[in-house]
């Protein structure tokens, strides 16, 4: 796991294994903060991919779940890096906080 | 001023106007509630998939708030799904507590208790046990309270209720042609869901308005499907009340290296290309085009069905009031089988989920500004003819006596 511990000041903040909790990091985000999780993250995307494909649906180890959880925060936020200009919000979106997603209290 | 070379959908279907529409079904409080009692009582209302009950004893108990009821929905040992309120014959308790709008529970031997007195029900709703029953008169008779039925009938996996006691017609026969046109999509292939939900301050209209065409794409979807610059409709379709069009798009967001990633393992987004072999029922882009993005069906009154190379979504908005509505929006793709399919999944729903953000932003708008009272109509363009068709439906729908009803 040498290799992702660029990533560990991260986890507190991003390893959410809810799609709330990495919402809600994303929405609690200044755009410089999305930016430089994403310039820290991304490029250790492939090998994350890698690393969890390893391991069966449902049987990833403890210490491999927050860079799971990393990646999907990298999906959580690609968005507003790749397309909104960093912003930390959806730009012109119904109210976020009272979307309701029956999956996204559940932990993946 | 235009002419109406620049209207083909009009031109090929002269039964609809061309003038503004009104804007008072959208406001009054006497519309809605014909609304309810013409419409959402008498037609069949989509509220459960069958993966959603794979075993004997499973049952989801639905809210429909509109008719002040909800619905429990359960399989029985024989394998049928049946329908009932979720009102105790005893003293009218709930039956299965619920957690939400929709409340999910498995029974292995296939009852329900109620909580409050212990009264048991089976998955045919037949009243078998009443604690201390010895106690009730001699009038009471555990077969004439059962739970109390409604009519429910499954197609192509999805199973509708009927609030009617005596639907008009059943399930098959009111959909129609919709059935030949989604008959052979492979549904039951694509279960793993996404849903999302909120209530919107607007009339349930309005939301389904918004979903209705793709005009709006260019404008309210330049932060999420930036790609989608060029949107059109084409294989407009009536069913009788329901309608069906296809969506197509001159191109697809661009490529970056989050989203690209994600649409190399799993392509589970709209907005990207999705090209791995694909049967679609033939009415479905029946020119084989590949600016083909997805069909969109409406199930009259509040379903939509959109259906796509390896995905498939759906939109309902329940009325709560003449300016409040519940939105319920789903994404179903094919269960992932590696981690990396899950990642990419979640991808594609968390930009889909921002795109219906975006959506969603305008209705409680729109409704605002309407309730101002300030524009009595509002103008359509061609391509919003599913939005004629609706309007012209409900109207008739509305203005039709009870008597005359059963069409």
């Amino acid at each position: 796991m040498a290799n992702f511990e660029i990533l560990t000041p991260y986890f507190d903040k991003w390893a959410q294994p809810t799609e709330y909790g990495r919402s809600d990091a994303r929405r609690a985000s200044t755009p410089d903060e999305l930016r430089a999780f994403y310039d820290a993250s991304v490029p250790h995307l492939p090998a994350i991919l890698k690393k969890v494909d390893e391991y069966p649906v449902g049987q990833l180890p403890d210490d491999v779940k927050p860079l799971f959880y990393i990646a999907l925060s990298i999906a959580e936020i690609a968005p507003n890096v790749e397309f909104y200009d960093n912003s930390p919000g959806v730009p012109f979106a119904f109210e976020e906080s009272r979307l309701i997603g029956d999956h996204c209290a559940i932990a993946d | 001023m235009n002419d109406m070379s620049k209207m083909p959908f009009h031109t090929q279907n002269p039964q609809f106007d061309t003038g503004p529409i009104a804007v008072e079904p959208y406001l009054s409080q006497d519309h809605f509630d014909a609304e309810i009692s013409k419409i959402f009582k008498k037609d069949w209302l989509w509220v459960a998939r069958d993966e959603e009950l794979p075993n004997a004893g499973d049952y989801k108990v639905k809210r429909l708030g509109f008719a002040e009821t909800s619905i429990i929905i359960m399989r029985g040992k024989d394998g049928v799904v049946r329908g009932f309120h979720n009102v105790c014959r005893h003293r009218g308790n709930k039956v299965v507590t619920e957690t939400g709008e929709e409340t999910f529970g498995s029974s292995r031997a296939a009852v329900v208790s109620c909580r409050f007195h212990g009264w048991v029900y089976g998955a045919d709703g037949a009243l078998v046990d009443v604690p201390e029953e010895n106690k009730f008169p001699p009038c009471f008779d555990k077969a004439d309270n059962g739970l109390v039925a409604v009519a429910t009938e499954v197609w192509n996996g999805f199973i509708f209720i009927n609030l009617d006691k005596n639907p008009a017609k059943n399930l098959v026969e009111s959909l129609g042609s919709v059935h030949p046109h989604l008959d052979i999509f492979p549904f039951d292939t694509m279960v793993h869901t996404h849903t999302y939900r909120a209530e919107i301050k607007c009339n349930w209209k309005v939301g389904v308005d918004a979903f209705a065409e793709a005009y709006h794409v260019p404008t309210i979807h330049s932060g999420s499907f930036p790609g989608l610059t060029e949107y059109w409709m084409d294989d407009i379709t009536f069913h009788g009340d329901h309608r069906s069009q296809g969506f197509y798009a001159n191109g697809v967001n661009p490529d970056t290296p989050v989203g690209s990633a994600a649409n190399e393992i799993f392509a589970g987004s709209i907005a990207l290309k999705r090209t791995e072999p694909f049967v679609l029922p033939a009415t479905i882009n029946p020119g084989a085009s590949d600016y083909f993005g997805f069909d969109q069906t409406i199930i009259f009154p509040n379903t939509m069905f959109h259906v796509g190379v390896g995905l498939w979504f759906t939109h309902q908005f329940w009325p709560v009031t003449q300016d409040t509505c519940l939105w319920e929006g789903k994404y179903f793709l094919k269960a992932p089988v590696t981690n990396s399919q899950i990642w990419a999944q979640r991808y594609a729903v968390v930009l889909q989920r921002n795109a219906w953000l975006e959506d969603t932003a305008t209705m409680e708008d729109t409704q605002a500004a309407l309730k101002s009272g300030a524009v009595e109509q509002m103008n359509l363009q061609d391509d919003e003819i599913l939005i004629r068709h609706a309007f012209d439906v409900i109207k008739r729908r509305v203005e039709t006596a009870d008597s005359e009803a059963m069409t």
